[in-house]
């Protein structure tokens, strides 16, 4: 029903919230048997130009155990002035302030169309932003020189109230004293010896607080710390002497010898960051962000030792057990990343190295705290200096993207209750009635807290139908959610969105048909594919696949047309039609698949999957490939080898790499110059149409994603060939009749023999 | 906003550093990166719906003869690509400007862009602490040395002199995007002395109304600060 589409999409845009099922079904059991779970993605600070915020507090509802926020779901009483919580059915008084509305008079969270909405509240006064530099000096000489310069550039992009301290480290780890006179002061601790936020606070000379601040409360007046600490300053005081500062650092002193790796504590230092950001900052927006050129190789998180010959730990060496530092570095960065959440930070990680970093252990520092994390091969490469300028793009009020201290609580009608939630957040424990007992993702709890967002930050969330079968829903009766994000606005202000939808139940039984058309079936994979992500990181990667595969299977008995024991009959319809292909797809991502993978890329990849909003988790789990030919405007093609053509140019979005293939006639004629040539100019045009349109992604993306130029026969044509699916391989080059395409060396399975076992195992009395 | 406008900001692409990283990107300038405008193609997110879960294979019939052979084909003809006869029927965008950077010639002297930094500097003497009044004046000095040592680009130049005429115009928020935009495509030449001209921005902006006197063709008295949109 093409009506479904429309509505799936309207309200994407309109709340930024996509269902894997937008009619649900009434009972416990019915919705099990649905396979795919009723969840949904969320983006809370979706970027919606065309919502003003509005100046003034949410109206409450009065219950002490419900405090959902008046929106158009609620029945109201103009006369009265009343209103009816529409998931506790609590009566309550509006305020004095709303006197004077009526039918003809609505405020703003009445009315259907704001079902999002933005509150402005003030709250204390507001607190800078900080920014805390954390730096490896153990870096090549060019290197190092990118980074500073970088850095410096930095402050130019800072607001100028914002606090910026910095941290270098090597063997030592140095904690820099900003003042604007005399000589440049740091303290430096051992790199071996981790150390307590106590004992590094007492170490600095830094006031504890006196009044022990809660978290997620907002600091009052008179508790807050001065605001100007030694080691954190606000830009416009102390750019000029931070810029020679940084201008000034050197490389780490300590010789490194042959055969050896730099000796580099990077898990003290990010200690002693996270430390001093506890005791004089907490619960206000801040970012740590670590630049390392390599792995910790000394101290408390350590990954790998300091001889060149013991190399870094691969996925081979994990599996055998053979990893002997990685559970007890894990263990000391997961510490870390709980503690910076707990406090409202966030931890970034610009990681640039030929070799592995230790991202698969640090990874939980920026996935529990928002952080960002990239990977890149030298801090002098567009691909660093790019993204991290990105990280303080502006919209189009001249404001960051960032936003900081988040908390997002979700609320649901009493058929539905919160199995869990998926992304860069942790769980802030609120237990309530709409908790269910099982948990998918990060459970048992209501609410969450995301240090760190921006208007692309997608959280994955799990329902539970809990209605009984026997118990009716009323005629037209609707189940409801709200979600109420909670969080610090880059320009300081607090804010509160809230989004409230409302979906029809049906009952399976009888109305099974429009259960099915309004299926979603790209949220259905993206949130299929998040938990079976979650899941690979603490099972088997055969079990994941295994697990994948039995949900497809059932599905497709479920949902499918077929008479039993006849494969050819089977037929899926419309709202269905694209979900195998997804599924085939991601059981060959790196997502799920490590092999050809480091353990710190498959880290790097899943970060990224776990927060991305549905159309780009879409691209990841499915590369989008267009195709550029004389014959007309670029158009998709289906990824599949026989869309290589020796007479097309192709352009592939994995997300993470940009891929402009060069079939092998246009390899030919480009190297003999007939793009130069003014009556070819329409080969110019050919070749420039592919580098336009890859200019546009490269332009906005965050990040930034590699770029590949290459063509038929070159080695960097591996990209492209990895991703599509092999229909033509050198084991079927000679049972195709007609060739078309090219074929792909691999014994990888393809789509058209998935799909025949899949149609198989899904009609088959047997299973 | 400002990255619409050319004589503000440069809109350049440069390849990556495929030195460091063989597959480095290409590096847009600041003036694309903050662009609000400008033609926005529909982005690529499309796909084609595979082959209809149970429908037959529908093979997707090869234009040109296909390959089969994949000897080595420098020998053979290929053919020629078709003559352009019509005008392509691609879709229709607006190039890049791509702004050649060395060739520019500047012919400003360093003198005419430093003099109206040094008169602002005096008028900030009276209110700013003279640390930073000083820090500010050796910049200038590292400023002055490099360009007659030719060490500063065309664009450089060019742009600081811009940038200057937008102080003497009091258009603090303009200058200091130009400030920016120097930052972040110039950094290896200018971050030794650019904290300076954007502290200097930073601090004349905020002084009281008598100590800016205005030195701009446009007229005579103390205009608020326009701030260019």
């Amino acid at each position: 029903m093409a009506t479904y589409l429309e509505f799936i999409q309207q309200n994407e845009e309109r709340d930024g919230v996509r269902f894997s099922w937008n009619v649900w079904p009434s009972s416990r059991l019915e919705a099990t048997r649905m396979v795919v779970p009723l969840a949904c993605l969320l983006t809370p600070l979706k970027e919606r130009l065309d919502l003003p915020p509005v100046q003034y507090e949410p109206v409450l509802c009065s219950r002490q155990t419900c405090k959902a926020v008046l929106s158009p779901l609620c029945q109201v009483d103009y006369h009265a002035k009343l209103w009816a919580c529409n998931f506790c059915f609590q009566r309550n008084q509006f305020p004095p302030a709303y006197a004077g509305i009526s039918e003809i008079n609505q405020p703003a969270e009445l009315m259907p169309q704001f079902s999002t909405i933005e509150y402005i509240v003030q709250r204390g006064s507001p607190t800078p932003l900080i920014f805390l530099y954390v730096v490896d000096t153990c870096l090549e000489e060019e290197d190092l020189q990118a980074l500073k310069e970088s850095l410096q550039m930095s402050l130019s992009l800072l607001p100028p109230e914002a606090l910026v301290g910095l941290i270098t480290f090597g063997r030592m780890v140095q904690v820099h004293e900003l003042s604007c006179e005399g000589i440049s002061k740091s303290y430096v601790f051992r790199g071996t010896k981790d150390l307590t936020a106590k004992q590094i606070q007492d170490m600095l000379g830094l006031t504890r607080p006196v009044v022990p601040v809660q978290q997620g409360r907002p600091l009052q007046p008179q508790e807050q710390p001065p605001i100007s600490s030694r080691f954190l300053q606000p830009v416009h005081k102390i750019d000029m002497n931070l810029t020679d500062l940084l201008g000034e650092l050197q490389r780490d002193p300590w010789p490194v010898t042959q055969g050896k790796r730099p000796l580099r504590s990077t898990g003290v230092a990010l200690s002693i960051a996270v430390g001093l950001l506890e005791g004089t900052f907490p619960n206000t927006g801040a970012r740590i962000m670590l630049f390392t050129g390599g792995p910790p190789t000394q101290g408390p998180g350590m990954v790998v030792g300091d001889e060149l010959k013991t190399p870094i730990r691969s996925w081979h060496d994990i599996e055998k057990d053979n990893a002997r530092f990685m559970k007890k570095a894990t263990k000391h960065y997961e510490t870390l990343a709980n503690r910076t959440a707990a406090n409202g930070h966030c931890i970034d990680i610009y990681a640039c190295a030929l070799d592995q970093t230790g991202l698969l252990e640090m990874k939980c520092c920026a996935n529990l705290t928002g952080g960002h994390m990239m990977m890149g091969d030298s801090f002098n490469t567009s691909l660093f200096k790019q993204t991290f300028q990105r990280v303080f793009s502006k919209d189009f009020n001249g404001e960051f993207r960032m936003a900081f201290g988040a908390t997002l609580e979700v609320k649901t009608s009493r058929e539905l209750k919160i199995s869990g939630a998926i992304g860069p957040c942790v769980s802030l424990n609120a237990k309530g009635p709409c908790v269910s007992e099982n948990e998918l993702g990060i459970g048992g709890t209501c609410q969450w807290k995301i240090c760190s967002l921006d208007p692309s930050s997608t959280l994955a969330i799990y329902f539970e139908v809990v209605n009984q079968h026997n118990a009716p829903i009323p005629q037209g009766g609707r189940g409801a959610v709200q979600f109420v994000t909670q969080y610090q606005h880059s320009n300081t202000q607090r804010r509160i969105r809230v989004t409230t939808i409302a979906r029809n139940w049906a009952d399976a039984q009888s109305q099974l048909q429009h259960i099915e058309a309004a299926f979603d079936q790209e949220a259905a994979a993206v949130l299929m594919a998040r938990l079976g992500v979650y899941r690979a990181e603490s099972e088997e990667g055969p079990d994941v696949l295994r697990w994948l595969d039995r949900q497809l299977i059932r599905l497709c008995q479920k949902f499918g047309q077929y008479n039993k024991d006849d494969p050819n009959s089977f037929r899926l319809s419309d709202s269905f039609s694209l979900y195998p292909q997804f599924m085939f797809h991601l059981r060959r991502s790196p997502f799920l698949q490590v092999f050809n993978n480091s353990p710190d890329e498959s880290s790097y990849y899943r970060h990224h999957f776990a927060r991305q909003d549905l159309t780009q988790s879409l691209i990841m789990i499915q590369p989008i490939l267009y195709s550029y030919s004389f014959s007309g405007p670029p158009e998709p093609v289906l990824l599949d080898s026989s869309s290589i053509l020796a007479d097309r140019i192709l352009l592939m979005d994995t997300f993470f790499q940009i891929v402009i293939y060069h079939g092998e006639t246009i390899a030919q004629w480009q190297k003999a110059g007939y793009q130069d040539m003014p009556e070819y100019e329409n080969f110019k045009h050919l070749l420039q149409a592919p580098l336009d349109d890859a200019q546009e992604i490269l332009q906005t993306r965050f990040p930034m994603p590699r770029y590949v130029n290459t063509e038929h026969g070159s080695s960097q044509a591996r990209f492209l060939l990895s991703k599509v699916n092999p229909s033509q391989t050198h084991n079927n080059l000679y049972a195709w009749g007609q060739e078309s395409g090219s074929p792909i060396l691999t014994d990888d399975v393809s789509l058209q023999v998935f799909m025949d076992h899949l149609k198989k195992l899904a009609v088959s009395s047997a299973s | 906003m400002l990255g619409c406008d050319v004589a503000m900001a440069e809109l350049y692409v440069k390849p990556g550093n495929k030195e460091r990283g063989w597959n480095d990107p290409p590096q847009f300038s600041y003036g694309l990166q903050i662009q609000c405008g400008g033609p926005k193609r529909p982005p690529l997110t499309r796909r084609v719906p595979g082959p209809a879960a149970g429908a037959p294979q529908a093979l997707t019939p090869a234009n040109s003869a296909p390959p089969a052979v994949p000897a080595a084909l420098a020998s053979k003809p290929v053919g020629l690509p078709p003559l352009a006869v019509v005008s392509p029927a691609l879709r229709p965008d607006a190039a890049k400007q791509v702004v050649s950077l060395a060739e520019e010639e500047c012919e400003v002297k360093v003198e005419d862009v430093l003099a109206p930094l040094n008169e602002t500097l005096s008028m900030c003497r009276n209110t700013v602490q003279k640390q930073v009044c000083d820090d500010i004046s050796r910049r200038l000095a590292v400023f002055r040395e490099l360009w007659l040592q030719g060490k500063l680009s065309a664009p450089v130049r060019k742009r600081m002199n811009i940038l200057v005429q937008e102080v003497q115009r009091q258009h603090w928020d303009v200058a200091d995007e130009i400030h920016r935009s120097l930052m972040v495509d110039h950094v290896n030449e200018v971050s030794q002395w650019m904290v300076g001209i954007k502290r200097l921005i930073a601090e004349a902006r905020n002084l009281p109304p008598g100590d800016l006197v205005v030195n701009d063709e446009q007229g005579a008295g103390a205009q608020p600060a326009e701030e260019a949109l």
